[in-house]
């Protein structure tokens, strides 16, 4: 078993990994707009091979951003370079957005990886969560409307992104400043769909970027009861500090943690943090990551 | 220490039951994984091997044998996953698959669709029109030629089967189960256009190999079935092997067959592992029955999509008098019989508005993905499970021990919503109802299969098994006019008990038509080596068969069964033969009066006919090989009184909606003793069940920790 298969029996992976975005980097050497790779998905998902390959990740990673997502939704979305916001809200939600793209490029994306790359790499498929769709459709965080409107839709994506067996799905979650309250809705919504992706024997984990005070978020998260956590960039992009990150993760009970590193930042730092006992804990990327030669020190690091 | 794995794959559940050397039994319940049922297989053994204190390759090195009832043939039926096959017949019979067998239509399809007539669709074919070719040359009656088979001819429409896709043959001719030269002749030429080191090479399946059986359609459908799912199964199957292999399992995989025995995978016909699992929970049935003196037993196994029904006479398995249904198909297999309703914990409750809005439950599950609302897996329609669930019966904390929480809300809204809204009643009393409703088609449909069947029920016991059995056995045992029923202590995975603790078995049959009393010279047969030629012939296929498995031939039992009638009937009633070999006018009549007697035990004595001749139409020869397997010892009796300990608290139940909920004990199955009485109302949490007592009911636990129901008179 490798890292991230053992997320979804519910044991702690052991060992180093480390899983970068590489969407920026595959749009790079087709010499497409990162809108346009993903607008395909036999392009895209050949295209995040081949970069896995030339930076020798032991991971690939493929989502889209939340707002994007938004669009699958129903919100009408402006894309500005990687950044993207809703202008336009439905103030409801579309019945079948895993038949809209960008979701539905999403998802056939992650079968044919699923079918492609493995077992030489493991497979982590980001979806938008409810948390960041309920932002970008109604402006507001979930109420418990927002998020019977939004359950249907979800649950359905995420059982077709588990029928391609990817090893983790991450739920993809984009808010600036301090994390929502665990409330008992958002907690059984997080809970309906963690028992699918454990029907499909599918790791469930939260992708939490955007939030301010990291320590205080992984402890106010925890509430939701998710096993894995992976970190991303506050809302100005600045990274966690790791080792804080990680004892707060293993405090609070999280069974994973995945520190964010760019290049430019301290990796030796957060390479020091993972080795623990205390929580399994590794790294990923904080964004997409195009300069090869870090990604292939960060690769050589953590698989030393 | 070694181990005896049974595995049973349900609509719902797959279920694991491993018995040890020492005689201790572990047992495991999880969700049935459709999409692969590898998936869930393997999660079962990691945990059987985690429960049993050992890492999986340490445990799977440890087992001796891994008998499996796999759905994967079924399931590609269902999905019609199977490959492009041509059927080759003989000429001017083309539409015999089509035209099928009298209401072949309505074959496999519930009672309440049946009679929909007006609706009622015919199942997509298996072959389709196109691919059926009629290929010239005759055998008669009486197996002899009377016009040769034309190799130009078959090569013709081999070509035409070709040209359009197709990926295997089937051969079915007329009467080749008496004279198989044609069929084979046909393989034969098939083989040489396409030698097996080409890469166009296709699989040919004979109907006269698959099925030696008079009645072309029944013959010809057993052997389209058989090709149809023998590929996909040899597909699955290898990869499990492979996979059980790295994961440190050193023996042959054993598949359950539906004719009450297992055999290697490699020596299986798939068409045989269709609905194995309840066969499986019969054959613990008739074991547990010997062990308790209990000959005469109707099990049930009341599981997530379905409520199985089977009955042992004289403890034994008995094969179906008629032709078995295979998905859609009516074939000549020699299965057990075992009927299945759509009724079980997963099934949903609807408001039949065709019917004035009557309450409905079933046959659609809900099954394992998404599952009762309370599975919190997205469902949203009211089933059984959320009914008991609401009732207060379930333990939302320790469903599957404790791995599987639910959420009593999740349920009280789908019943809401579903139910009680549109009937403008209660929750409580929708779920009530809904309970009720089950319990009636259950118990109805129990009925049906014994009484109607010329079985007295005051003299059965009835064995309430699966997940949901314990928790509706009083319920449905009162329909049958029965007061007692037997909850195994293996009752929520009996399946997989049944499973691990079979026998090597095989049936080989033939029809062959023999005249025992003929009725124009009112005598018996003379020519005793008609009779003893066609049995020589079984047994010769069933050593030859059992040696290449291992097996040495004093290790074979053997066993015949007979299909007869008397001269003018058209139904059939299965013998067994009190000896494999007739050495004497004496032992002819011994077998027409057996047949006598027991048509009149069925019939009544008055339309039993001997006069009218005594014909044999099918041999059937069951060889079995024992397999060792660990003794089970009972335990002293501890008294009436359970322990303070067993009494692990209360919770509110509703046992009639008039009173609503009240305050019911709540004992802990583990820490009950043999000879420990309770009376109802009270609930029992069992590992991966709950019993359900109700008021004047009391429940008693046998020496070997089975549970014995009893209805207060």
């Amino acid at each position: 078993m490798s890292f991230l298969s053992h997320f979804a029996p519910g044991d702690r992976p052991t060992g180093a990994f480390f899983l970068p975005f590489l969407e920026g980097l595959a749009a790079a050497m087709e010499n497409r707009m990162p809108a346009a790779l993903t607008a395909d998905a036999t392009l895209w998902a050949n295209a995040v091979a081949r970069a896995a390959r030339l930076v020798e990740a032991g991971g690939i990673a493929v989502g889209v951003l939340p707002m994007i997502a938004a669009e699958s939704f129903g919100a009408t979305v402006l894309r500005v370079g990687a950044k993207a916001s809703v202008v336009a809200r439905p103030g409801n939600a579309v019945s079948e957005p895993w038949c809209a793209a960008p979701l539905a490029n999403l998802l056939e994306t992650s079968r044919r990886l699923a079918e492609t790359v493995r077992p030489e790499r493991e497979l982590a498929v980001f979806l938008s969560g409810p948390v960041t769709l309920s932002l970008a459709l109604f402006g507001e965080m979930p109420s418990l409307t927002h998020l019977g409107v939004l359950k249907a839709g979800l649950l359905r994506c995420l059982e077709l992104i588990c029928e391609a067996r990817p090893d983790v799905v991450f739920i993809d979650e984009n808010w600036a400043g301090h994390p929502p309250e665990a409330t008992p809705e958002l907690r059984r919504f997080h809970n309906t769909l963690k028992n699918v992706a454990d029907y499909y024997g599918v790791g469930y984990g939260l992708r939490a970027e955007g939030i301010a005070d990291a320590p205080g978020a992984i402890a106010t998260l925890s509430g939701l009861r998710v096993a894995h956590l992976m970190l991303g960039g506050d809302a100005d992009g600045a990274l966690p500090d790791a080792r804080p990150a990680v004892d707060a993760a293993a405090a609070a009970g999280w069974t994973s943690v995945g520190l964010p590193v760019a290049a430019g930042c301290d990796v030796d730092e957060a390479v020091a943090a993972c080795d623990t006992a205390a929580i399994s804990a590794y790294l990923c990327g904080a964004a997409q990551e195009t300069d090869i030669d870090f990604l292939k020190s960060v690769g050589l690091k953590m698989h030393r | 220490m070694g181990f005896h794995v049974g595995i049973d794959i349900g609509g719902t559940f797959t279920d694991f039951c491993a018995i040890g050397d020492d005689g201790r039994i572990t047992v495991y319940k999880t969700s049935t994984t459709h999409y692969d049922l590898s998936v869930g297989f393997m999660r079962g053994i990691r945990e059987l091997a985690k429960r049993s204190g050992f890492r999986s390759k340490e445990y799977l090195a440890q087992v001796h044998a891994l008998r499996y009832s796999t759905t994967v043939g079924t399931n590609a039926l269902i999905e019609r996953s199977g490959p492009k096959l041509g059927l080759i017949t003989t000429a001017g019979f083309e539409d015999t698959i089509f035209i099928g067998r009298s209401r072949s239509w309505a074959d496999g399809i519930p009672v309440h669709e049946a009679r929909d007539i007006g609706r009622i669709v015919k199942p997509a074919p298996l072959i389709e029109p196109d691919m059926v070719v009629g290929v010239r040359g005759r055998i008669d009656c009486n197996g002899r030629v009377v016009a040769p088979l034309s190799r130009k001819d078959v090569l013709e429409k081999l070509q035409t089967l070709v040209d359009r896709g197709a990926m295997g043959f089937v051969v079915s001719l007329l009467w080749s189960f008496l004279n198989p030269e044609h069929e084979r002749m046909v393989k034969q030429i098939i083989e040489e256009e396409y030698p097996e080191d080409y890469l166009g090479a296709m699989p040919v399946t004979l109907s006269c190999e698959i099925s030696p059986k008079c009645g072309e359609y029944t013959r010809t459908m057993t052997t389209v079935v058989n090709a149809y799912i023998h590929g996909i199964m040899a597909e699955n199957l290898n990869k499990l092997g492979n996979e059980l292999r790295d994961g440190g399992y050193k023996r042959p995989l054993i598949l359950v067959h539906n004719t009450g025995g297992t055999k290697k995978v490699s020596r299986t016909k798939a068409v045989f592992t269709h609905n194995a699992g309840p066969v499986a929970g019969m054959h613990g049935a008739a074991d547990l029955g010997n062990l308790l003196a209990r000959r005469n037993v109707v099990f049930t196994d009341m599981g997530g999509t379905s409520f199985d029904i089977g009955v042992i006479v004289d403890g034994e398995l008995r094969a179906h008098d008629f032709l078995p249904v295979v998905d859609r198909w009516r074939t000549n297999i020699p299965a057990i019989e075992v009927k299945s309703i759509g009724a079980g914990g997963g099934s949903i409750a609807w408001i039949n508005d065709l019917m004035g809005n009557a309450l409905e439950v079933g046959p659609r599950s809900a099954g394992s993905m998404p599952g009762p609302a309370c599975y919190d897996k997205g469902g949203r329609e009211a089933t059984v499970t959320d009914a008991d669930l609401v009732l207060g019966y379930l333990n939302p904390d320790n469903y599957l021990d404790g791995e599987m929480p639910l959420d009593v809300e999740l349920s009280r809204a789908a019943i809401d919503e579903k139910i009680a809204g549109p009937l403008g009643i209660g929750v409580l009393e929708a779920a009530y109802r809904m309970r009720r409703l089950v319990d009636a088609r259950m118990g109805q449909e129990v009925f049906n299969e014994v009484a109607l069947k010329g079985h007295d029920p005051r003299k059965f016991a009835v064995f309430a098994c699966g997940g949901a059995g314990p928790t509706h056995a009083c319920g449905f045992v009162p329909y049958i006019g029965a007061r007692v029923a037997v909850v195994p202590a293996m009752a929520p995975v009996f399946g997989a008990f049944g499973a691990s603790t079979m026998d090597i078995r095989q049936v080989w049959d033939i029809s062959r038509s023999i005249k025992l009393f003929r009725w124009d010279r009112q005598a018996y047969l003379d020519d005793l080596e008609s009779f003893n030629h066609v049995v020589r012939e079984l047994k010769d296929l069933s050593v030859r068969d059992l040696r290449l498995e291992g097996f040495s031939e004093d290790r074979i039992e053997f066993r015949l069964e007979l299909d007869m009638r008397y001269g003018s009937q058209h139904n059939l009633t299965k013998v067994v033969a009190p000896r494999l070999i007739l050495q004497g006018e004496d032992d002819v009549r011994e077998l027409c009066e057996l047949f006598t007697k027991l048509y009149s035990d069925i019939y009544s004595p008055e339309a039993a006919f001997p006069v009218g001749g005594i014909n044999i139409e099918c041999f059937y020869l069951a060889a079995l090989v024992r397999q060792e397997r660990p003794e089970f010892h009972g335990e002293a009796s501890a008294g009436e009184q359970p322990a303070p300990a067993s009494r692990i608290g209360s919770r509110s139940a509703c046992f009639d909606p008039a009173v609503g909920m009240v305050e019911t004990p709540v004992f802990g199955w583990p820490s009950l003793a043999p000879g420990n009485v309770i009376s109802g109302p009270a609930l029992i949490e069992a590992p991966a069940t709950t019993y359900v007592i109700e008021p004047g009911w009391s429940y008693r636990m046998d020496a070997w920790r089975n549970g014995v129901l009893l209805q207060q008179p």
